[in-house]
């Protein structure tokens, strides 16, 4: 005992690492015994496999013990202070079993993770792949030519048959959802790639994510190591979000090297990465990825496809300086992605119609984590910063042939001009140029009181964000405007836009509190956000939005006998979604009135003349507030013997949500009469001067911003996951959720009623504005039931699921069709919808009455329709790993009837297949 | 095959009664279980010559039985004509003419057809005809649609002059490819409308020669300064111009072609012809009591139906205005093979219908008219043109516009031009009398 004491003590660090691929080995048994076998000194190795030990001077015989490696045993010899690199070796027989689904959270609030393993058996194209393993998610075909947003915990907007449909209207909780990569935010604010005409069902729409959110299609997953999508009420760490948070964490240790190579039905993968291990230690790596893909809308069709390129290098270095802990993670993103359409010259006599829409993003991150974990109060710091350039283009040519003669603006400014002719067909060129740029930077410290009983982990920080677009806009010839009928926009330059801040302050207590055996934890979280920089023009100007949250969780004390673990957990919070830069400063809505119409024709290019006013219309709303969102959720989480029971219960209420409504205003012209100018007495256009006219008015529309969505969630998720049955060496899984959403106006809206009484156009007389619901309750049930087979020693992993969606239902809302006001071409203002005031001018008025049949409030509910799924790996020798998927190999689609109308379903499997070299 | 008997005896013997004493006979007579009605109005004395006319709708055979006479056909889905001579009384004076009816889509299996054919009376109403209808419209070197240069055509077949005055051009609101259940059903007496365009005038502004025709067009100017596939119309008699203050869908107003005087239509845009051909088209003679303000009064009605869709059954309410049959002088039906479902115009004004291609969207049927057929030129080298109230005998299809010929248009995309001239889309006229 004495003699040990005198002997001088020594630090001695042993890294694990496998010997295969170079992965760290957590949570080995080392231990070290004397050689007299007097004494052993033991640890555990840490997340990055460390094992440290301090302890004298000495012989020793080394042990290491780990369930999936084979024993190590070594004498050594203790004489200073050690580093020690061991490689170790995998036991073959007994390989680990993976985690081929998402595996839910214990944490305060649900969120599901999906791991780097799940990944490789679910053998994904892009990010959007992996929302088959949230709970209620079923596989979908990769749509890789259209837009793919995020809907988490909602049914998507349905039309009234119940199928998908893609409405700007209801987008904000896919705008408000939270990608981080690395703790960096993916920024789209600044996105304004679209065209005028986005809003119509063309080539332009599908692909268009302005307001949108993230495009899921443009990240790949082979750099990710595991991605978190919280559900729940995210901690106050993460802000700028209605919804959720996907929080995705990338590759960052050392890998051999591992080349994917990916084929199914429409596309082709290709990707390399490798983690260079920049010192022995492990402590210093340098990941570098790359990623290609091939996909088309139709194989047949190679015209219309989609090509994404990315490029990643990571830079992690961890360090130890005194009792500080360090990791620094520099990483310089690149992602491209090529959005490419063209129309078929043989079938459309040469046809020129091209769609390019392509962005290429450079990014380049910083993170900072320092750790003090010796200190009782300071415990660390965590600094995030990005800077992203995107390079933005959107290239259409089109041809366009007028229906007849056309007309076409001259210039961008107000007031009476004459427009230019358009004779015969041309060929019109948009470009939308977009450079947004933004950057990002974040701290967080953390604190941790211990008093008693109760352990307090405080975090306190800020965040501030940047977007702007340094982008030319739409450059395009307005003589040769996209569509001859395309008035409405003029090009606008969008390096003029502003710079959008977002800053964003926060503090948060985690607290544990033990209480015989129980354990009671709370998070309370504050978050204030503000727009810095913002015009005082502005409702928003200077305001700061709270969000608070609050989680609580109850563990019980384990029942002995059968290991029962059993937590009880809720939560509230609010979340605020800030808007984009769109919503802030959107385009100006042009209207044009043609005063004077006049085509000559003895000489219709030189003696015509289309004499027109034009109205510049700011389309700002500056009374526009963030996007609102409450939520809360109930859970309970049940663990017996290896098997868990999950099931959360959440509602979340969004009343103002993002949407581009329509105002009415009156406009005055004046109406020339044409008859009073003669073509033979012509020498170039005709004079005003001499020709008659009336003054008049007239009503139109423009977009205008408003937070007029309605978008609210309620649902329960769950999820039975049973041990692993030994003999069958299979595991079930039995996962699903119900969603009820509700997608609705939440403010009047003005309705323009279509109509001609006699020869007046109803809608440029009176508009109504009614107080209705002009939206849907939907609901879908859906259930998943995974049985996971996995022979290690075959390194065989065979999964089947069975995904059913038991039903999906739809439903109008009750809409009250009698306007409360309307809206005069005579003063552009509203009045009363009162008998009176109808009866000032009935006809019309009358007709402002908008009657919905009753049978459009029947509830539409399509049947149940089940799918078999199989994905199967297969590793080969030690470095090929291939696998199969098979979706929708299998099906029940029943036919049904509706109505008396019988409809058929269709189904057609899809299919693709990998192959992975690790070397 | 099935084998039907059938013998109309009641028929035959009430014929031969009434025969002998020249005495109003029954409204209506049958044989098997297929009853005939006759027109409303007339007291009938005498019907000669009276056969059914059944075309079979999948394989297009025709047979025609002597009414009374046993009935052998094939099963399947029939359209079945009537057709006879008749002596019948009328404002006090004994006449003879033809009456005719049809009835569509009935089916002959196993047991005796049961249906009624309505029947009314077939008479040349000395007014204008219907002579050509373009309205596909033409196509853009390109390929691409080019609208503006659909026309009518309206033709004198008498031997007197006709004024077209208060001559109304119409296109039925009813599609023929959709088809509810609509109430009030007032299709034998009016014809349902969304578009009303009249021809001004006192009464004798705008004679029309015998044998002479009328140009009625959309936009009256020389359409190849834009489209050179296109015509020019810049001389043509009518147009018709929707004012409109907006740009984007703005109408041309041709000064050397006057407009006409536009009623009613339910565009708040510029009205084109349907250029797939579902409509119906007509013309009629507004009376002249009748004023523009007290016809939008008094002819305007409400009509419902139930749509029943997978979704439910949706009760919907349209207004439209209404033209009663006895104002029209001549309809024309128009559809395509694939999508038929009915004749939106009744048999009294038209029994059948006519079509430029053969399905929706067909890419063929641009460059293309329907015409009407013409039987013989008369002493004065005037064409007499068929008219027998059933546009699917009367008109030839598909043909080669009638401007497009004068004027050596082109007669597809790629311009080939026209180079032959017919009377009527397909009998050439011969080359001296070009």
């Amino acid at each position: 005992m004495l003699e040990a004491q005198t002997l001088p003590l020594y630090n001695l660090q042993i890294a694990l690492r496998d010997v295969q691929d170079g992965t760290l080995v957590t949570d080995a048994a080392v231990y070290l015994q004397t050689e007299d076998k007097g004494k052993t000194y033991g640890t555990v190795s840490d997340a990055e496999g460390n094992a440290k030990l301090t302890l004298p001077q000495g012989n020793y015989e080394l042990y290491v013990s780990h369930l999936l490696y084979k024993p190590y045993a070594s004498p050594l010899h203790v004489t200073a202070d050690t580093l020690l690199v061991l490689q170790l070796e995998k036991q073959v027989q007994v390989l680990r079993e993976v985690e081929v689904k998402a595996s839910e959270s214990r944490g305060l609030s649900s969120s599901s993770m999906i791991s780097r393993e799940a990944m490789q058996h679910l053998q994904p194209t892009s990010l959007a792949d992996l929302m088959e393993l949230l709970p209620g998610g079923m596989a979908q075909d990769p749509n890789m030519t259209s837009a793919g947003t995020i809907t988490l915990r909602e049914t998507g907007s349905l039309n009234a048959n119940g199928a998908k449909s893609q409405q700007a209207d209801y987008a904000t909780h896919a705008l408000g959802t939270l990608f981080l990569v690395d703790g960096a935010p993916i920024n789209t604010d600044a996105n304004l790639q679209y065209t005028p005409q986005s809003s119509s069902n063309s080539t332009e729409s599908t692909r268009d994510i302005t307001n949108k959110g993230v495009d899921m299609r443009t990240i790949s997953t082979d750099d990710i190591e595991k991605v978190e999508i919280i559900r729940g009420i995210p901690s106050v760490v993460y802000g700028n979000l209605t919804s959720g948070v996907v929080n995705i964490t990338k590759v960052r240790r050392p890998t051999k090297l591992s080349l994917r190579f990916k084929a199914d039905s429409k596309s082709m993968l290709v990707s390399a990465g490798k983690g260079f291990a920049l010192d022995s230690t492990g402590k210093k790596v340098l990941n570098v990825d790359a990623n290609v893909l091939n996909a088309y809308a139709d194989p047949r069709n190679t015209l219309e496809n989609y090509k994404r390129a990315t490029f990643s290098g990571r830079y992690t270095a961890q360090q130890t300086l005194g009792a500080v802990w360090l990791k620094y993670s520099p990483a310089l993103n690149y992602t491209g992605s090529f959005d490419n359409y063209k129309e078929d010259p043989d079938l459309n006599y040469g046809g020129i119609d091209t769609y390019q829409s392509y962005f290429q993003n450079i990014s380049l991150s910083m993170g900072l984590q320092l750790r003090v974990p010796s200190s009782t109060f300071f415990k660390g710091l965590d600094i995030n910063a990005s800077a992203s350039q995107q390079f933005d283009r959107l290239e259409r040519t089109k041809l366009v042939s007028p229906d007849r003669v056309g007309i076409a603006p001259a210039s961008s400014e107000e007031g009476e001009q004459d427009a230019h002719l358009i004779f015969g067909e041309y060929i019109a060129d948009y470009v939308v140029d977009g450079k947004p740029f933004s950057s990002f930077l974040k701290a967080t410290a953390h604190f941790q009181f211990n008093t008693g009983i109760l352990k307090q982990n405080v975090r306190i920080g800020s965040e501030w964000n940047l977007s702007k677009n340094f982008g030319e806009g739409a450059l395009y010839d307005l003589s040769r405007p996209l569509s001859a009928s395309g008035w409405g926009s003029r090009p606008r330059a969008y390096n003029t836009i502003p710079a959008l801040q977002n800053l964003a302050f926060y503090a948060e207590d985690e607290l544990t509190f033990h209480l015989s055996n129980h354990v009671l934890e709370a998070r309370t979280g504050l978050r204030g956000t503000a727009l810095p920089g913002l015009s005082e023009l502005y409702a928003m100007h200077g305001k700061v939005y709270l969000d608070p949250r609050v989680n609580l969780q109850w563990t019980l004390p384990a029942f002995s006998s059968k290991a029962v673990k059993v937590s009880f957990s809720g939560g509230v919070g609010r979340t605020s979604r800030m808007p984009t830069l769109n919503y802030l400063y959107p385009d100006p809505s042009y209207y044009d009135i043609l005063q004077l119409a006049y085509y000559s024709q003895n000489n219709p290019q030189e003696n015509s003349r289309y004499y027109i006013l034009s109205y510049k219309q700011d389309a700002t709303n500056y009374d526009l507030e963030p996007a609102r969102n409450l939520k809360w959720e109930v859970r309970t989480d049940w663990e017996m013997m290896g098997n868990r029971l999950w099931v959360c219960f959440f509602m979340e209420k969004l009343s103002s949500g993002f949407r581009y409504s329509n105002r009415y205003d009156s406009y005055a012209f004046k109406d020339y009469d044409e008859t009073a100018i003669s073509d033979a007495a012509l020498d170039g256009p005709p004079q005003l001067e001499n020709v008659p006219y009336t003054e008049r008015k007239k009503l139109a529309g423009y977009r205008f911003v408003e937070n007029g969505s309605r978008q609210d969630k309620m649902g329960v998720e769950f999820e039975l996951a049973l041990k692993r049955i030994r003999v069958l060496r299979t595991a079930f899984t039995f996962s699903g959720a119900w969603f009820r959403s509700i997608y609705s106006n939440s403010r009047p809206m003005y309705y323009a009623q279509s109509g001609v009484y006699g020869d007046r156009v109803l809608s440029e007389y009176y508009v109504g504005l009614y107080d209705w619901n002009d939206g849907r309750i939907n609901e879908q049930f859906s259930t998943n039931l995974l049985m996971d087979t996995q022979i290690p020693e075959w390194g065989l992993i065979f999964s089947a699921s069975v995904q059913a969606m038991w039903y999906v239902s739809t439903q109008r809302m009750q809409q009250n069709g009698t306007p409360y006001m309307y809206k005069s071409y005579l003063d552009g203002l509203d009045h009363p919808y009162t008998p009176e005031a109808v009866a000032s001018d009935p006809i019309l008025l009358n007709h402002l009455y908008y009657s919905v049949p009753e049978a459009a409030y029947n509830r539409y509910t399509i049947p149940p329709a089940l799918y078999v799924n199989l994905k199967i790996t297969k590793k080969v020798k030690d470095m090929m790993t291939m696998a199969i998927f098979v979706n929708k190999l299998f099906d029940y689609t029943p036919d049904f009837e509706r109505n008396g109308i019988l409809i058929r379903r269709n189904v057609t499997p899809y299919f693709g297949m990998e192959m992975t070299w690790t070397i | 095959m099935k084998r039907l008997q059938m013998i109309g005896w009641v028929a035959l013997l009430l014929l031969g009664i009434v025969a002998c004493k020249k005495e109003p006979i029954a409204e209506w007579k049958q044989t098997g279980k297929i009853k005939v009605v006759y027109p409303a109005g007339i007291d009938i004395l005498e019907i000669t010559a009276d056969s059914l006319y059944f075309t079979n709708r999948s394989t297009g055979r025709q047979a025609v039985i002597k009414f009374g006479a046993a009935i052998e056909l094939e099963n399947g889905l029939y359209d079945c004509a009537f057709r006879a001579e008749a002596d019948y009384r009328s404002d006090g004076s004994v006449k003879h003419g033809v009456i005719y009816g049809l009835t569509n889509s009935v089916e002959i299996l196993d047991e005796a057809p049961a249906f009624t054919i309505e029947t009314h009376l077939l008479e040349s109403k000395g007014d204008f005809l219907i002579e050509e209808i373009f309205f596909t419209g033409t196509l853009y070197p390109t390929g691409k649609q080019y609208h503006g240069d659909s026309y009518i055509k309206i033709y004198n077949p008498t031997d007197r002059v006709l004024y077209a005055d208060r001559i109304a051009i119409l296109e039925s609101k009813f599609l023929s490819t959709i088809k509810w259940d609509y109430k009030p059903d007032i299709r034998q007496d009016t014809m349902t409308v969304h578009a009303i365009y009249v021809i001004p005038g006192s009464g004798t502004d705008h004679p029309v020669q015998p044998g002479e025709s009328l140009l009625i067009c959309d936009t009256g100017i020389d359409h190849r300064k834009t489209n050179a596939n296109s015509i020019d119309l810049s001389a043509a008699d009518f147009e018709w111009y929707d004012v409109s203050n907006s740009p984007s869908n703005m109408d041309i107003d041709s000064e050397t072609v006057p407009n006409l005087d536009k009623w009613y239509c339910y565009t708040n845009s510029f009205f084109v012809l349907h250029n797939r051909g579902f409509r119906s088209y007509a013309i009629a003679r507004i009376p002249d009591y009748i004023s523009k303000e007290s016809y939008l009064n008094d002819y305007f009605y409400t009509y419902t139906y139930v749509m029943h869709i997978e979704a439910g059954d949706f009760p919907m309410e349209q207004e439209a205005y209404k033209i009663p049959n006895n104002w029209i002088v001549d309809g024309v039906n128009c559809s395509v093979e694939t999508e038929w479902l009915w004749n939106v115009l009744p048999p009294s004004v038209d029994a059948g219908w006519t079509h430029c291609g053969t399905m929706d969207h067909d890419k063929t049927r641009y460059f293309k008219s329907v015409r009407r057929k013409m039987t013989s030129l008369d002493e004065n080298n005037r064409r007499i043109l068929k008219d027998t109230n059933n546009s699917t005998d009367d008109f030839n299809t598909e043909c080669v516009p009638s401007v497009v010929e004068e004027q050596g248009a082109a007669t597809d995309a790629n311009g080939t031009p026209a180079t032959q001239r017919t009377y009527d889309g397909v009998q050439p006229i011969p080359s001296e009398e070009k």
